[in-house]
Protein backbone atom coordinates (compact mmCIF):
# COMPACT_ATOMS: atom_id res chain seq x y z
CA UNK A 1 0.00 0.00 0.00
CA UNK A 2 1.11 3.70 -0.71
CA UNK A 3 1.96 5.70 2.48
CA UNK A 4 0.05 9.14 1.55
CA UNK A 5 0.65 10.54 5.51
CA UNK A 6 2.50 9.82 7.93
CA UNK A 7 4.00 12.19 11.14
CA UNK A 8 7.34 13.28 9.81
CA UNK A 9 9.98 11.07 11.48
CA UNK A 10 11.66 14.77 12.83
CA UNK A 11 8.61 14.78 15.58
CA UNK A 12 9.60 12.79 18.60
CA UNK A 13 7.58 9.93 18.58
CA UNK A 14 7.54 10.14 22.96
CA UNK A 15 7.39 14.09 22.45
CA UNK A 16 4.27 15.99 22.84
CA UNK A 17 2.99 19.15 21.79
CA UNK A 18 2.06 21.34 24.21
CA UNK A 19 -0.06 23.53 22.42
CA UNK A 20 -3.72 24.38 23.98
CA UNK A 21 -6.60 22.01 22.18
CA UNK A 22 -7.62 23.45 19.03
CA UNK A 23 -4.69 26.13 18.36
CA UNK A 24 -3.14 25.44 15.18
CA UNK A 25 0.49 26.46 16.55
CA UNK A 26 0.92 22.67 16.56
CA UNK A 27 0.45 22.72 12.83
CA UNK A 28 2.80 24.75 12.25
CA UNK A 29 5.61 23.19 14.04
CA UNK A 30 4.42 20.24 12.07
CA UNK A 31 4.78 22.01 8.89
CA UNK A 32 8.50 22.59 9.94
CA UNK A 33 9.29 19.28 10.78
CA UNK A 34 7.84 17.64 7.46
CA UNK A 35 10.19 20.21 5.65
CA UNK A 36 12.98 20.05 7.82
CA UNK A 37 12.27 15.88 7.00
CA UNK A 38 12.07 16.57 3.59
CA UNK A 39 15.07 18.41 3.07
CA UNK A 40 17.50 15.84 5.05
CA UNK A 41 18.63 18.47 7.51
CA UNK A 42 17.69 17.19 11.05
CA UNK A 43 21.21 17.39 12.03
CA UNK A 44 22.11 20.49 10.72
CA UNK A 45 18.78 22.18 11.83
CA UNK A 46 18.84 24.74 15.14
CA UNK A 47 15.49 25.86 15.85
CA UNK A 48 15.48 29.09 18.65
CA UNK A 49 12.32 29.40 19.78
CA UNK A 50 10.98 32.54 21.29
CA UNK A 51 9.30 33.29 24.64
CA UNK A 52 5.57 32.43 24.66
CA UNK A 53 4.15 29.43 22.74
CA UNK A 54 6.85 28.55 20.39
CA UNK A 55 8.87 26.82 23.42
CA UNK A 56 5.44 24.21 23.32
CA UNK A 57 7.91 22.96 20.12
CA UNK A 58 10.83 21.99 22.62
CA UNK A 59 10.12 18.82 23.64
CA UNK A 60 8.02 17.69 20.64
CA UNK A 61 10.60 18.53 17.50
CA UNK A 62 13.39 16.04 17.56
CA UNK A 63 15.95 17.98 16.15
CA UNK A 64 18.11 20.41 17.85
CA UNK A 65 16.19 23.89 19.44
CA UNK A 66 17.48 27.29 21.83
CA UNK A 67 15.37 28.88 24.22
CA UNK A 68 16.09 32.65 23.56
CA UNK A 69 15.18 35.54 25.94
CA UNK A 70 11.92 37.65 24.98
CA UNK A 71 12.70 39.68 21.83
CA UNK A 72 16.19 38.51 21.44
CA UNK A 73 15.51 35.34 18.67
CA UNK A 74 17.12 36.42 16.19
CA UNK A 75 19.86 37.47 17.77
CA UNK A 76 20.82 34.54 19.91
CA UNK A 77 19.48 32.32 16.09
CA UNK A 78 21.73 34.22 14.04
CA UNK A 79 24.76 34.07 16.93
CA UNK A 80 24.50 30.35 16.46
CA UNK A 81 24.16 30.50 12.34
CA UNK A 82 26.95 32.85 12.18
CA UNK A 83 29.66 29.87 13.83
CA UNK A 84 27.87 27.16 11.94
CA UNK A 85 27.17 28.61 8.30
CA UNK A 86 26.76 25.22 7.17
CA UNK A 87 23.88 24.67 9.61
CA UNK A 88 20.08 25.74 8.87
CA UNK A 89 18.81 27.86 11.70
CA UNK A 90 14.82 27.82 12.08
CA UNK A 91 13.68 30.92 14.06
CA UNK A 92 9.96 30.43 15.74
CA UNK A 93 8.48 33.25 17.04
CA UNK A 94 5.88 34.90 18.22
CA UNK A 95 4.38 38.48 17.19
CA UNK A 96 4.82 39.76 20.84
CA UNK A 97 8.42 38.44 20.52
CA UNK A 98 9.73 39.87 16.75
CA UNK A 99 7.26 42.66 16.56
CA UNK A 100 7.04 44.75 20.08
CA UNK A 101 10.23 43.63 22.11
CA UNK A 102 12.16 42.26 19.40
CA UNK A 103 11.46 44.81 16.61
CA UNK A 104 15.04 45.81 16.62
CA UNK A 105 16.24 42.57 16.60
CA UNK A 106 13.90 41.90 13.67
CA UNK A 107 14.59 44.64 11.29
CA UNK A 108 17.86 44.40 11.40
CA UNK A 109 18.58 40.69 11.19
CA UNK A 110 16.61 41.22 8.05
CA UNK A 111 18.64 44.16 6.79
CA UNK A 112 21.89 42.34 7.18
CA UNK A 113 20.34 40.02 5.45
CA UNK A 114 21.71 36.84 8.12
CA UNK A 115 21.23 33.58 5.93
CA UNK A 116 18.21 32.36 8.94
CA UNK A 117 14.66 31.71 7.99
CA UNK A 118 12.28 33.84 10.77
CA UNK A 119 9.20 31.92 11.01
CA UNK A 120 6.33 34.56 12.64
CA UNK A 121 3.47 32.96 14.09
CA UNK A 122 0.61 35.96 14.47
CA UNK A 123 -1.71 34.75 16.66
CA UNK A 124 -2.51 38.65 17.47
CA UNK A 125 -1.99 38.56 20.83
CA UNK A 126 0.06 37.26 23.73
CA UNK A 127 -1.08 34.34 23.98
CA UNK A 128 1.43 32.60 26.89
CA UNK A 129 0.92 35.06 29.44
CA UNK A 130 -2.45 34.65 29.07
CA UNK A 131 -4.03 37.00 26.38
CA UNK A 132 -2.56 40.69 26.26
CA UNK A 133 -2.88 42.76 23.61
CA UNK A 134 -0.07 42.28 20.63
CA UNK A 135 1.02 45.05 18.01
CA UNK A 136 -0.50 42.87 15.82
CA UNK A 137 -3.76 42.56 18.20
CA UNK A 138 -6.91 43.54 15.74
CA UNK A 139 -8.56 47.20 15.85
CA UNK A 140 -11.61 46.58 18.53
CA UNK A 141 -10.57 43.38 19.64
CA UNK A 142 -10.70 42.39 23.06
CA UNK A 143 -7.48 41.07 25.24
CA UNK A 144 -6.93 41.61 28.92
CA UNK A 145 -5.08 44.64 28.45
CA UNK A 146 -7.38 46.47 26.24
CA UNK A 147 -10.85 45.11 27.67
CA UNK A 148 -13.15 47.23 26.26
CA UNK A 149 -11.70 46.69 22.48
CA UNK A 150 -8.33 47.86 20.80
CA UNK A 151 -8.70 51.31 20.23
CA UNK A 152 -6.69 53.34 17.30
CA UNK A 153 -5.87 56.34 19.81
CA UNK A 154 -4.45 54.23 22.45
CA UNK A 155 -2.40 51.60 20.63
CA UNK A 156 -2.03 52.44 16.96
CA UNK A 157 -3.38 49.95 13.64
CA UNK A 158 -1.95 46.16 14.07
CA UNK A 159 1.49 46.05 12.28
CA UNK A 160 1.84 44.08 9.07
CA UNK A 161 5.47 42.78 9.77
CA UNK A 162 5.66 40.45 6.89
CA UNK A 163 5.01 44.48 4.33
CA UNK A 164 7.41 46.37 6.79
CA UNK A 165 9.92 43.47 6.41
CA UNK A 166 9.37 43.63 2.82
CA UNK A 167 10.30 47.47 2.87
CA UNK A 168 13.77 46.33 3.09
CA UNK A 169 16.16 45.69 0.14
CA UNK A 170 18.01 43.17 1.72
CA UNK A 171 15.49 39.67 2.33
CA UNK A 172 15.36 37.51 -0.06
CA UNK A 173 11.97 36.09 0.29
CA UNK A 174 8.88 37.65 2.55
CA UNK A 175 5.69 36.05 2.63
CA UNK A 176 2.35 35.27 5.16
CA UNK A 177 0.62 32.29 4.89
CA UNK A 178 -2.06 30.76 7.31
CA UNK A 179 -3.23 27.29 8.59
CA UNK A 180 -6.99 27.22 9.21
CA UNK A 181 -7.57 24.98 5.94
CA UNK A 182 -6.16 21.81 4.25
CA UNK A 183 -5.36 24.26 0.91
CA UNK A 184 -4.04 26.71 3.05
CA UNK A 185 -1.75 24.31 4.98
CA UNK A 186 -0.68 23.21 1.89
CA UNK A 187 0.23 26.62 0.19
CA UNK A 188 1.82 27.61 3.68
CA UNK A 189 4.24 24.37 3.72
CA UNK A 190 5.42 25.27 0.43
CA UNK A 191 6.25 28.77 1.51
CA UNK A 192 8.65 27.45 4.55
CA UNK A 193 10.40 25.13 2.37
CA UNK A 194 11.15 27.55 0.00
CA UNK A 195 12.31 30.06 2.81
CA UNK A 196 14.12 26.89 3.96
CA UNK A 197 15.71 26.60 1.23
CA UNK A 198 16.75 30.04 -0.08
CA UNK A 199 19.03 30.32 3.38
CA UNK A 200 20.46 27.09 2.13
CA UNK A 201 21.05 27.40 -1.38
CA UNK A 202 20.92 31.00 -1.70
CA UNK A 203 23.02 31.43 1.84
CA UNK A 204 20.39 34.86 2.02
CA UNK A 205 17.64 36.07 4.70
CA UNK A 206 13.81 34.59 4.59
CA UNK A 207 10.97 35.07 6.26
CA UNK A 208 7.65 34.22 6.82
CA UNK A 209 4.44 35.04 9.09
CA UNK A 210 1.73 32.26 9.28
CA UNK A 211 -1.50 33.67 11.01
CA UNK A 212 -2.90 31.84 13.52
CA UNK A 213 -5.59 32.23 16.32
CA UNK A 214 -5.60 32.18 19.89
CA UNK A 215 -8.58 29.75 20.82
CA UNK A 216 -7.86 29.70 24.75
CA UNK A 217 -7.50 33.58 24.84
CA UNK A 218 -10.02 34.25 22.42
CA UNK A 219 -12.80 32.53 24.26
CA UNK A 220 -14.64 31.49 20.67
CA UNK A 221 -15.02 27.57 20.13
CA UNK A 222 -12.77 25.67 18.58
CA UNK A 223 -14.98 24.89 15.77
CA UNK A 224 -15.39 28.40 14.59
CA UNK A 225 -11.74 29.39 14.63
CA UNK A 226 -11.24 28.76 10.85
CA UNK A 227 -14.46 31.02 10.06
CA UNK A 228 -12.82 33.34 12.38
CA UNK A 229 -9.70 33.22 10.73
CA UNK A 230 -11.18 33.39 7.22
CA UNK A 231 -13.68 36.30 8.14
CA UNK A 232 -12.22 38.29 10.30
CA UNK A 233 -7.75 37.89 10.52
CA UNK A 234 -6.91 37.57 6.99
CA UNK A 235 -8.87 40.54 6.27
CA UNK A 236 -6.53 42.41 7.86
CA UNK A 237 -3.18 40.39 7.29
CA UNK A 238 -3.85 38.96 3.59
CA UNK A 239 -1.68 35.61 2.64
CA UNK A 240 0.54 35.49 -0.54
CA UNK A 241 4.19 36.12 -1.22
CA UNK A 242 4.84 39.67 -0.68
CA UNK A 243 8.75 39.95 -1.79
CA UNK A 244 10.52 36.85 -3.70
CA UNK A 245 14.02 37.63 -5.50
CA UNK A 246 15.28 34.25 -5.34
CA UNK A 247 16.65 32.47 -7.88
CA UNK A 248 14.44 28.88 -6.99
CA UNK A 249 11.37 28.31 -8.76
CA UNK B 1 61.24 36.22 24.48
CA UNK B 2 58.61 38.08 22.99
CA UNK B 3 59.28 41.69 22.16
CA UNK B 4 57.24 44.47 24.08
CA UNK B 5 54.74 46.89 21.94
CA UNK B 6 53.08 49.77 22.34
CA UNK B 7 49.66 49.63 21.98
CA UNK B 8 46.44 51.10 23.83
CA UNK B 9 44.63 48.73 26.49
CA UNK B 10 41.36 48.29 24.68
CA UNK B 11 43.22 47.66 21.21
CA UNK B 12 45.76 45.01 23.08
CA UNK B 13 42.63 43.27 24.89
CA UNK B 14 41.42 42.76 21.24
CA UNK B 15 44.22 41.20 19.88
CA UNK B 16 44.68 39.46 23.09
CA UNK B 17 40.99 37.91 22.54
CA UNK B 18 41.45 37.03 18.75
CA UNK B 19 44.81 34.98 19.75
CA UNK B 20 42.70 33.21 22.45
CA UNK B 21 40.81 31.95 19.45
CA UNK B 22 37.81 34.06 19.35
CA UNK B 23 35.34 33.06 16.82
CA UNK B 24 32.85 35.75 17.11
CA UNK B 25 32.49 39.23 18.44
CA UNK B 26 29.26 41.52 18.81
CA UNK B 27 29.58 44.97 20.20
CA UNK B 28 27.84 48.02 20.05
CA UNK B 29 29.91 51.25 20.20
CA UNK B 30 30.06 53.29 23.04
CA UNK B 31 32.77 55.48 24.92
CA UNK B 32 35.31 54.65 26.34
CA UNK B 33 35.32 50.67 24.70
CA UNK B 34 35.41 51.70 21.17
CA UNK B 35 38.40 51.99 20.10
CA UNK B 36 38.12 47.78 20.59
CA UNK B 37 34.89 47.40 18.22
CA UNK B 38 36.79 49.64 15.96
CA UNK B 39 39.69 47.55 15.91
CA UNK B 40 37.73 43.79 16.16
CA UNK B 41 35.79 45.64 12.75
CA UNK B 42 38.70 44.80 10.39
CA UNK B 43 41.20 42.54 12.88
CA UNK B 44 38.46 39.72 13.77
CA UNK B 45 37.20 39.22 10.10
CA UNK B 46 40.87 39.14 9.06
CA UNK B 47 41.92 36.00 11.45
CA UNK B 48 39.17 34.62 10.27
CA UNK B 49 36.47 34.93 13.14
CA UNK B 50 33.04 36.64 12.52
CA UNK B 51 32.70 40.15 13.52
CA UNK B 52 28.85 41.78 14.03
CA UNK B 53 27.90 45.50 14.90
CA UNK B 54 25.10 44.57 16.81
CA UNK B 55 21.76 47.18 16.25
CA UNK B 56 22.00 47.25 20.44
CA UNK B 57 23.44 45.83 23.19
CA UNK B 58 20.89 43.63 23.87
CA UNK B 59 21.41 42.13 20.60
CA UNK B 60 25.21 42.15 20.93
CA UNK B 61 24.92 39.93 24.08
CA UNK B 62 22.69 37.30 22.79
CA UNK B 63 24.42 37.43 19.96
CA UNK B 64 27.15 36.07 22.08
CA UNK B 65 24.86 33.49 23.85
CA UNK B 66 23.61 31.78 20.58
CA UNK B 67 27.26 31.89 19.19
CA UNK B 68 28.21 30.37 22.74
CA UNK B 69 25.47 27.57 22.46
CA UNK B 70 26.84 26.82 19.25
CA UNK B 71 30.53 25.89 21.04
CA UNK B 72 32.02 29.06 19.65
CA UNK B 73 34.16 31.53 21.33
CA UNK B 74 32.38 34.70 21.80
CA UNK B 75 33.32 38.26 23.15
CA UNK B 76 31.26 41.61 23.46
CA UNK B 77 32.59 44.68 25.22
CA UNK B 78 30.48 47.73 26.45
CA UNK B 79 30.86 50.06 28.85
CA UNK B 80 28.22 51.10 31.90
CA UNK B 81 25.07 51.82 30.12
CA UNK B 82 25.28 49.12 27.89
CA UNK B 83 26.19 46.83 30.44
CA UNK B 84 23.08 47.91 32.35
CA UNK B 85 21.49 46.86 29.42
CA UNK B 86 23.32 43.36 28.80
CA UNK B 87 22.03 42.51 32.53
CA UNK B 88 19.27 39.76 30.78
CA UNK B 89 21.50 38.15 28.89
CA UNK B 90 24.12 37.84 31.11
CA UNK B 91 21.87 36.09 33.60
CA UNK B 92 20.93 33.77 30.79
CA UNK B 93 23.88 32.79 29.87
CA UNK B 94 24.71 31.57 33.88
CA UNK B 95 21.63 30.17 33.75
CA UNK B 96 21.96 28.03 30.94
CA UNK B 97 26.34 27.72 32.31
CA UNK B 98 27.06 28.77 28.58
CA UNK B 99 30.52 30.06 28.34
CA UNK B 100 31.69 33.81 27.48
CA UNK B 101 33.18 36.98 28.00
CA UNK B 102 32.22 40.33 28.56
CA UNK B 103 34.29 43.53 28.97
CA UNK B 104 32.88 46.03 30.86
CA UNK B 105 35.47 49.12 30.19
CA UNK B 106 33.75 51.21 33.12
CA UNK B 107 32.69 54.76 32.99
CA UNK B 108 31.66 56.75 35.28
CA UNK B 109 27.58 58.16 36.46
CA UNK B 110 24.65 57.27 36.18
CA UNK B 111 21.65 57.47 33.38
CA UNK B 112 24.46 58.71 30.54
CA UNK B 113 26.66 59.34 32.68
CA UNK B 114 30.00 60.83 31.59
CA UNK B 115 32.29 58.89 29.56
CA UNK B 116 35.56 59.28 31.73
CA UNK B 117 36.60 56.42 34.14
CA UNK B 118 35.21 54.85 37.67
CA UNK B 119 34.57 52.11 39.26
CA UNK B 120 30.72 52.44 39.77
CA UNK B 121 30.10 49.07 37.99
CA UNK B 122 31.40 47.00 40.72
CA UNK B 123 28.24 46.04 42.57
CA UNK B 124 26.33 45.56 39.35
CA UNK B 125 29.06 43.32 38.30
CA UNK B 126 29.66 41.48 41.42
CA UNK B 127 26.87 40.82 43.73
CA UNK B 128 24.35 39.32 40.62
CA UNK B 129 24.43 38.78 37.07
CA UNK B 130 21.21 40.37 36.09
CA UNK B 131 18.24 39.45 37.62
CA UNK B 132 18.21 35.86 39.67
CA UNK B 133 21.17 35.68 41.77
CA UNK B 134 23.90 34.00 39.63
CA UNK B 135 26.83 35.29 39.33
CA UNK B 136 30.28 35.86 36.95
CA UNK B 137 33.77 35.23 37.30
CA UNK B 138 34.92 39.00 37.39
CA UNK B 139 38.19 39.77 36.78
CA UNK B 140 39.84 43.28 37.43
CA UNK B 141 43.16 44.48 35.59
CA UNK B 142 45.17 47.10 37.07
CA UNK B 143 47.54 47.42 33.54
CA UNK B 144 47.28 47.12 30.11
CA UNK B 145 49.46 44.17 30.35
CA UNK B 146 47.51 42.21 32.51
CA UNK B 147 43.97 43.24 30.64
CA UNK B 148 46.15 41.23 27.57
CA UNK B 149 46.61 38.08 29.72
CA UNK B 150 43.55 38.23 31.55
CA UNK B 151 41.12 38.71 28.08
CA UNK B 152 43.56 35.72 27.06
CA UNK B 153 43.22 33.16 29.43
CA UNK B 154 39.32 34.28 29.67
CA UNK B 155 37.77 32.00 27.36
CA UNK B 156 39.45 28.81 29.11
CA UNK B 157 38.26 29.81 32.13
CA UNK B 158 34.86 30.26 30.96
CA UNK B 159 35.10 26.92 29.26
CA UNK B 160 36.33 25.30 32.43
CA UNK B 161 33.34 26.43 34.64
CA UNK B 162 30.57 27.15 31.63
CA UNK B 163 30.12 30.52 33.32
CA UNK B 164 30.63 33.58 31.76
CA UNK B 165 33.25 36.37 32.60
CA UNK B 166 32.90 39.66 33.32
CA UNK B 167 36.64 41.57 32.83
CA UNK B 168 35.92 44.65 34.91
CA UNK B 169 38.62 47.33 32.78
CA UNK B 170 37.86 51.03 32.99
CA UNK B 171 38.43 53.91 30.81
CA UNK B 172 41.91 54.26 31.82
CA UNK B 173 42.79 50.94 31.50
CA UNK B 174 41.28 50.31 28.12
CA UNK B 175 42.20 53.93 26.88
CA UNK B 176 46.39 54.24 27.70
CA UNK B 177 48.93 52.65 26.36
CA UNK B 178 51.66 50.75 27.50
CA UNK B 179 54.49 48.38 26.52
CA UNK B 180 52.66 44.50 26.20
CA UNK B 181 53.63 41.39 25.09
CA UNK B 182 50.96 40.17 22.87
CA UNK B 183 50.94 36.18 23.23
CA UNK B 184 51.20 33.61 20.46
CA UNK B 185 47.81 32.38 18.74
CA UNK B 186 46.31 29.43 20.51
CA UNK B 187 45.78 26.44 18.91
CA UNK B 188 43.25 23.41 19.43
CA UNK B 189 40.83 26.12 21.04
CA UNK B 190 37.88 25.09 18.49
CA UNK B 191 36.85 21.26 20.35
CA UNK B 192 33.50 22.77 21.94
CA UNK B 193 32.58 24.59 18.34
CA UNK B 194 33.44 21.38 16.59
CA UNK B 195 31.02 19.52 19.30
CA UNK B 196 27.63 21.55 18.85
CA UNK B 197 27.83 21.30 14.95
CA UNK B 198 25.27 19.48 12.88
CA UNK B 199 27.26 15.69 13.41
CA UNK B 200 26.91 12.48 12.48
CA UNK B 201 23.48 11.71 11.45
CA UNK B 202 20.75 9.95 13.61
CA UNK B 203 22.40 11.52 16.75
CA UNK B 204 20.71 12.63 19.59
CA UNK B 205 19.09 16.30 19.69
CA UNK B 206 20.79 19.14 21.55
CA UNK B 207 18.35 21.27 23.65
CA UNK B 208 19.48 24.74 25.00
CA UNK B 209 17.43 26.18 27.77
CA UNK B 210 18.36 28.84 30.20
CA UNK B 211 16.27 27.55 32.95
CA UNK B 212 14.54 25.04 33.62
CA UNK B 213 10.37 25.45 35.16
CA UNK B 214 9.70 23.37 38.37
CA UNK B 215 10.59 25.41 41.58
CA UNK B 216 11.96 21.93 42.67
CA UNK B 217 14.44 22.02 39.95
CA UNK B 218 15.68 25.40 39.79
CA UNK B 219 16.73 25.17 43.48
CA UNK B 220 18.90 22.11 42.46
CA UNK B 221 20.11 24.23 39.72
CA UNK B 222 20.71 26.74 42.72
CA UNK B 223 22.43 24.09 44.98
CA UNK B 224 25.19 23.08 42.25
CA UNK B 225 25.86 26.89 41.23
CA UNK B 226 26.48 27.57 44.93
CA UNK B 227 29.06 24.28 44.69
CA UNK B 228 30.54 25.79 41.67
CA UNK B 229 31.31 28.98 43.19
CA UNK B 230 32.20 27.79 46.29
CA UNK B 231 34.91 25.49 44.13
CA UNK B 232 35.78 28.81 42.61
CA UNK B 233 36.69 29.80 46.15
CA UNK B 234 38.71 27.07 46.39
CA UNK B 235 40.88 27.29 42.97
CA UNK B 236 40.10 30.57 41.40
CA UNK B 237 40.94 33.29 43.57
CA UNK B 238 43.87 35.76 42.70
CA UNK B 239 45.30 38.15 44.17
CA UNK B 240 48.72 40.37 44.34
CA UNK B 241 50.28 41.69 47.30
CA UNK B 242 52.58 44.20 47.24
CA UNK B 243 55.19 44.87 50.23
CA UNK B 244 53.04 43.36 52.26
CA UNK B 245 55.56 41.00 54.48
CA UNK B 246 56.18 43.62 57.03
CA UNK B 247 53.49 46.15 56.24
CA UNK B 248 51.89 47.77 59.57
CA UNK B 249 49.62 49.61 57.02
CA UNK B 250 47.85 48.49 54.03
CA UNK B 251 46.12 49.22 50.87
CA UNK B 252 43.35 47.60 49.44
CA UNK B 253 42.87 48.46 45.86
CA UNK B 254 41.66 46.67 42.36
CA UNK B 255 42.21 48.42 39.29
CA UNK B 256 43.04 51.37 37.91
CA UNK B 257 42.80 52.60 41.65
CA UNK B 258 45.17 50.16 42.52
CA UNK B 259 47.34 51.11 39.82
CA UNK B 260 47.25 54.64 41.19
CA UNK B 261 48.10 53.48 44.43
CA UNK B 262 51.21 51.62 44.01
CA UNK B 263 52.60 55.10 43.16
CA UNK B 264 51.76 56.52 46.68
CA UNK B 265 53.06 52.98 48.38
CA UNK B 266 56.41 53.36 46.44
CA UNK B 267 56.55 57.31 47.50
CA UNK B 268 55.56 56.05 51.19
CA UNK B 269 58.16 53.53 51.60
CA UNK B 270 60.46 55.87 50.56
CA UNK B 271 60.25 57.97 53.76
CA UNK B 272 60.09 54.80 55.70
CA UNK B 273 56.77 54.09 56.41
CA UNK B 274 55.89 50.70 56.87
CA UNK B 275 52.92 50.39 54.16
CA UNK B 276 51.67 47.63 51.75
CA UNK B 277 49.18 46.63 49.37
CA UNK B 278 46.57 43.97 48.91
CA UNK B 279 45.36 43.66 44.79
CA UNK B 280 42.52 41.38 44.43
CA UNK B 281 42.32 40.76 40.64
CA UNK B 282 39.66 38.17 41.25
CA UNK B 283 36.42 40.10 42.43
CA UNK B 284 34.35 37.64 42.30
CA UNK B 285 35.69 35.15 43.86
CA UNK B 286 36.63 37.70 46.26
CA UNK B 287 39.71 36.87 48.34
CA UNK B 288 38.20 36.35 51.36
CA UNK B 289 40.60 34.61 52.88
CA UNK B 290 43.35 37.16 52.10
CA UNK B 291 41.35 39.48 54.03
CA UNK B 292 40.56 38.06 56.87
CA UNK B 293 44.69 36.59 57.00
CA UNK B 294 45.06 40.42 57.76
CA UNK B 295 46.96 40.04 61.31
CA UNK B 296 45.93 43.01 63.68
CA UNK B 297 49.16 42.33 66.03
CA UNK B 298 51.03 43.58 62.52
CA UNK B 299 48.59 45.68 60.78
CA UNK B 300 47.42 49.04 62.40
CA UNK B 301 45.14 50.07 59.61
CA UNK B 302 43.64 49.46 56.23
CA UNK B 303 42.83 52.11 53.61
CA UNK B 304 40.65 50.72 50.59
CA UNK B 305 40.81 52.72 47.78
CA UNK B 306 38.22 53.20 44.78
CA UNK B 307 36.73 55.31 42.43
CA UNK B 308 33.16 54.75 43.42
CA UNK B 309 30.44 57.11 46.56
CA UNK B 310 29.35 55.31 48.16
CA UNK B 311 31.68 53.11 48.70
CA UNK B 312 31.05 48.82 47.08
CA UNK B 313 34.29 47.80 47.12
CA UNK B 314 34.86 48.75 50.94
CA UNK B 315 31.76 47.02 51.92
CA UNK B 316 32.95 43.55 51.00
CA UNK B 317 36.57 44.06 52.20
CA UNK B 318 35.28 45.27 55.33
CA UNK B 319 33.18 41.89 55.62
CA UNK B 320 36.18 39.65 55.72
CA UNK B 321 38.19 42.17 57.72
CA UNK B 322 39.29 41.22 61.27
CA UNK B 323 36.94 43.89 63.55
CA UNK B 324 39.69 45.07 65.78
CA UNK B 325 41.75 46.60 62.69
CA UNK B 326 40.57 50.16 61.80
CA UNK B 327 39.15 50.54 58.01
CA UNK B 328 39.35 53.94 56.33
CA UNK B 329 38.38 54.51 52.82
CA UNK B 330 39.14 57.01 50.49
CA UNK B 331 37.12 57.49 46.97
CA UNK B 332 36.46 59.90 44.47
CA UNK B 333 33.63 59.29 41.91
CA UNK B 334 31.98 61.14 39.13
CA UNK B 335 34.83 60.47 36.67
CA UNK B 336 37.41 62.39 38.73
CA UNK B 337 40.43 60.33 38.84
CA UNK B 338 41.97 59.44 42.45
CA UNK B 339 45.76 61.15 42.27
CA UNK B 340 48.83 59.26 44.14
CA UNK B 341 49.20 61.82 45.97
CA UNK B 342 45.60 61.97 47.83
CA UNK B 343 46.01 58.50 48.56
CA UNK B 344 49.55 59.64 49.90
CA UNK B 345 47.54 62.15 51.82
CA UNK B 346 44.41 59.37 52.89
CA UNK B 347 47.63 57.78 54.50
CA UNK B 348 49.09 60.04 56.37
CA UNK B 349 45.79 61.05 58.00
CA UNK B 350 45.78 57.47 59.65
CA UNK B 351 49.34 56.95 60.53
C1 LIG C 1 11.91 40.70 29.05
C2 LIG C 1 10.62 39.98 29.21
N1 LIG C 1 9.48 40.69 29.28
C3 LIG C 1 8.31 40.04 29.42
C4 LIG C 1 8.25 38.69 29.49
C5 LIG C 1 6.93 37.99 29.69
N2 LIG C 1 6.44 37.36 28.46
C6 LIG C 1 6.70 36.07 28.16
S1 LIG C 1 6.02 35.58 26.73
C7 LIG C 1 5.34 37.11 26.47
C8 LIG C 1 4.49 37.41 25.30
C9 LIG C 1 4.48 36.36 24.30
O1 LIG C 1 3.71 36.77 23.24
P1 LIG C 1 4.11 36.36 21.79
O2 LIG C 1 5.51 36.69 21.52
O3 LIG C 1 3.09 36.90 20.86
O4 LIG C 1 4.05 34.77 21.85
P2 LIG C 1 2.77 33.81 21.94
O5 LIG C 1 2.76 33.26 23.32
O6 LIG C 1 1.56 34.60 21.62
O7 LIG C 1 3.03 32.77 20.92
C10 LIG C 1 5.67 37.97 27.50
C11 LIG C 1 5.21 39.37 27.57
C12 LIG C 1 9.48 37.98 29.43
N3 LIG C 1 9.54 36.65 29.49
N4 LIG C 1 10.63 38.66 29.29
MG1 LIG D 1 1.41 36.06 20.00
Amino acid sequence: MECIYKKPATLDPKGKSGFCPGCTYGTVVKLIAEVVEELDIRERTMLPMGVGCAVSARDWVDFDSMMSLHGRTTASGLGYKRVHPEGVTIILQGDGDAVAIGMAESVHTANRGEPVTVILVNNQIYGRTGGQMAPTTLIGQKSTTSVAGKRVEDAGYPIHMAELIATLKTPRFVARGSVHNVKEILKTKELIKKAVRIQMEENAYSFVEIVTACTTNLGIPTSEVPSYIEDVVLKEFKTGVIKDESNLN
Amino acid sequence: MAKKVLMQGNVAAAEAAIRAGLNLYAGYPITPQTTLTEYMSWRLPEAGGQFIQAECEPAAINMVLGASVGGARALTATSGPGFSLMQEGISAMCGGKLPGVIINVMRSGAGGGSIVSSQADYNLAVKSAGHGGLRSLVLAPYSVQEFVDMVYNSFDLAEKYNNPVVILADGMIGQMHEPVIIPEFKTGTDARLKARGPGEKGRPKRVFKDTVSVPALVEKEYDAACAKYDLWQKEAVEYEDMLTEDAEYLIIAFGSAARISSGAVKALREEGVKIGMVRPKTLYPFPKERIKAIDKNQVKAVLTVEMARPVMFYDDVALYLDRDIPHYSCTRAGGVIITPDEVEEAVRKIL
